[in-house]
């Protein structure tokens, strides 16, 4: 079972934004994106969704 | 109002004349900057399933995606289907311009890898004309 208590790490953007970078736009990026088909019960809102690292039993 | 590992959906948004809706991000970061002069509170990655295997294949050649394969996937709630975020491409956005609903949230263990993940990459790709 995961740790629930286990932190989230902080993005450095001002590290990242020193990488090679180019600006795509929209159209361009979301041109090979199949958007994620998530259940019913999570689209209605009435549970939320998790994605883990590890498989649970 | 959302936090770093949500999974956020973009609710009737259309940018460039590009429909995002309906597309799934990963929050990750709401710390406000600015790019190209543009201010922005929210960065994202967005999430992406796969058509069949030989899609899978093709797209995890490519460095830039990050898959959260089936052997690893917990998804409660979710398509029982793995997946892939493009980490290379940032989402940028201004949450006062955005209407978006959480639908849940990425783990931790999960995210941190793909935070350190994104950290190896080489070229980041910025995409704001969603500002």
């Amino acid at each position: 079972m995961s740790n629930m208590a286990e932190k989230y790490n902080t993005l450095d953007l001002c590290a990242l934004m020193k990488k090679k970078s180019k600006v795509v736009s929209s159209g361009e990026a979301l041109k090979d994106v199949k958007p994620v088909e998530w259940g019913k019960e999570v689209t209605d809102r009435k549970r939320k969704v998790l994605v883990s690292k590890e498989k649970r039993g | 109002m959302c936090k770093i590992g949500d999974i956020i959906v973009v609710k009737n948004y259309k940018s460039q004349g590009v429909n995002i809706s309906k597309h799934s991000f990963v929050v990750l970061s709401t710390e406000q900057g600015k790019i190209q002069g543009l201010d922005f509170d929210l960065v994202c990655n967005v999430m992406s399933s796969f058509h069949s295997e030989e899609h899978r294949k093709q797209k995890m050649r490519y460095p830039g995606n990050f898959e959260y394969s089936a052997e690893q996937e917990n998804v409660h709630g979710g398509h029982g289907k793995a997946g892939f975020i493009k980490a290379e491409q940032f989402y940028y956005f201004d949450r006062n311009k955005l209407d978006f609903y959480v639908l849940g949230n990425v783990e931790p263990e999960l995210f941190n890898a793909l935070i350190a993940y994104i950290q190896t990459l080489d070229e980041i790709e910025h995409v704001v004309d969603n500002l």
